[in-house]
């Protein structure tokens, strides 16, 4: 008897120690977002049509992390949403969110589109990714531009994914995909 | 009795009586997937319907949303299970075939191919979602090791008390009035939605960097449709029509090439969307996702008419014991439809 108390207790502490080490796991619920209960809802806006003017405010990086200036406004990801800035948005979409639970709001400017999470009830900027052509990153950087552009305006501190050429400054990434060293997709994103 | 045969008897009551208050412990941690993410309970809601079925549906929530196996039958006599559970991924369709075919072989089974986008585990929470309510067996083993992300223990999915423990002070009135029953919340699998949400402003399409579905996709999809074969059910690939996310072009002409070599048919109903009659603007529960129930209806129906004249599915209506089960069901759906549509109307009443 005393030996299965032994192996019993034994047994719990095992048993205790490895569910300690799920503790990292993901907070189940939180993590789940089955369809969209609200979904693809607009909202009209017209009292300032979006440009593809570059601001001329402090510029990306100098604080250590990607920053896409627009028309006077200074959008980061991973910051609260100011729309006051910004030109009336033109669309507002909601989808499931890839990498926060419930659902993100995806606002269409017309030249982008500014994907923003929810942290807490603060909508906070999760991407922005270029619509047209003719905008221009902080930097200069336009879709149609050549690899080699690429690289005179951010260097050759990237990691490659495939046809994906990715920058990490802090906690944000400038992520461009290419197709024969074409750059066809631009977009800043949070890391996470 | 002597005392070595007391000491054998009385380890043996320590040990039966620890395991029931173990496993008493670990059923009542569990969560019961009953009111909230009722997507979870899905699975283990066929064991008690096995059987007997001519189509089972597998894939993600575009099969449980989008196909109503009751308007099969009601308008064609088909009878159809749908084995759709939230982010099924290709290999748990494949361990999910596995497992119905050791209850029954159906005459179709119709894949939904959204899953080949994803090569890779999505989350712990949508595996959990589609692995803790299986029925253990080889299938379910091979599930989980083959859906496990870096972070997961196979053990916590054998002693779920390793995982949830820590759900001891979240315990609700649901996980003691479901601790030992299911409740049925589908119909033959289908999740009913009668809310209408029109679609509006999508995304942009996003440019991806590579269009090539993985290779253990395909791995999975090829081991698919050798069990098929091996069974002699015909193996059916569907696209369903939502308008997001976007199935690419490029992903619909590997599902079309692979569907050519190997003989399968294949039916985008996302480019079918006016033949079958769909009305984004009513027959969407989420703004263009997923169809709600006049859209599920009209697809169902669509559907049924390929089935039984492409595919020779038996209409069974006719069959006395068929048709005592499926009456009474269909009795159940109707009733439930007319009292949420009521429900709905009385909230906006209000």
């Amino acid at each position: 008897m005393k030996r299965i108390g032994k192996a019993l207790f034994l047994w719990g502490i095992v048993a205790v120690l490895t569910a300690c080490g799920q503790e990292g796991a993901p907070a189940l619920a939180q993590n789940i977002n089955i369809g969209a209960d609200s979904a693809g809802n607009t909202a009209g806006g017209d009292s300032k049509e979006a440009s593809t003017e570059a601001s001329d405010q402090e510029p990306s990086g100098e604080d250590g992390v990607f920053r896409f200036a627009y028309e006077g406004a200074m959008l980061t990801p991973g910051e609260p949403v100011d729309l006051s800035g910004l030109p009336k948005y033109s669309d507002v979409a909601e989808v499931p969110s890839c990498a926060f639970g419930g659902n993100d709001k995806i606002y269409n400017f017309k030249t982008f589109e500014l994907t923003a999470y929810f942290d807490a009830d603060e909508e906070r900027i999760y991407s922005i990714y270029f619509i047209d052509p003719n905008l221009p990153t902080t930097e200069g950087l336009r879709l149609g531009d050549t690899v080699d552009d690429m690289k005179s305006f951010y260097g050759d501190s990237y990691e490659t994914e495939g046809a994906s050429y990715i920058y990490t400054r802090g906690e944000t990434l400038l992520i461009l995909i290419t197709n024969k060293d074409i750059v066809t997709s631009i977009e800043y994103r949070l890391n996470k | 009795m002597k005392k070595k045969e007391k000491d054998i008897l009385s380890t043996g009551v320590v040990l039966v009586v620890f395991c029931i208050i173990f496993t008493l412990i670990s059923m009542l941690l569990q969560p019961k997937y009953m009111t909230e993410l009722e997507e979870g309970s899905f699975i283990s809601q066929y064991y008690r319907e096995a059987g007997g079925h001519d189509v089972i549906f597998l894939g993600d929530c575009e099969v449980y949303a989008n196909y109503s196996p009751m308007e099969l039958y009601r308008d064609y006599g088909i009878t159809a299970y749908i084995r759709g559970t939230p982010q099924q991924l290709v290999w748990m369709s494949y361990y999910v075939a596995e497992e119905t075919f050791r209850y029954e072989t159906p005459r179709v089974l119709v894949f939904n191919v959204n899953a080949m986008r994803y090569s890779e585990p999505v989350s712990e929470a949508y595996n959990r979602l589609t692995i803790d309510q299986m029925r253990w067996s080889g299938s379910k083993a091979g599930m989980i090791l083959a859906s496990m992300t870096e972070e997961e223990q196979f053990l916590s999915y054998v002693f779920p008390i390793l995982r949830y423990h820590s759900r001891f002070d979240q315990l609700t009135q649901e996980d003691f009035t479901w601790l030992f029953r299911v409740r049925d919340n589908t119909f033959n699998g289908f999740h009913l939605h009668t809310e209408i949400i029109p679609a509006g402003a999508l995304p942009a399409e996003r440019v991806l960097p590579d269009y090539q579905f993985g290779d253990i996709c395909f791995e999975y999809l090829d081991k698919l449709r050798l069990l098929c074969g091996e069974n002699g059910t015909e193996l059916i690939l569907v696209k369903a029509p939502s308008l997001y996310p976007y199935w690419y072009k490029e992903y619909d002409a590997q599902i079309r090439e692979y569907a050519s070599e190997y003989g399968l048919s294949y039916y985008n109903f996302a480019e079918l969307t006016e033949d079958i009659g769909l009305d984004f603007s009513e027959d969407t529960y989420d703004g263009g996702y997923h169809l709600n129930l006049s859209g599920a209806v009209k697809l169902s129906r669509y559907f049924g008419s390929i089935l039984t004249e492409g595919h020779g599915l038996t209409d069974h209506r006719q069959d006395p014991e068929i048709a005592s089960v499926y009456n009474e069901k269909l009795q159940i759906y109707d009733k439930t439809i007319e009292e949420r549509i009521r429900e709905q109307e009385d909230e906006k009443d209000r």
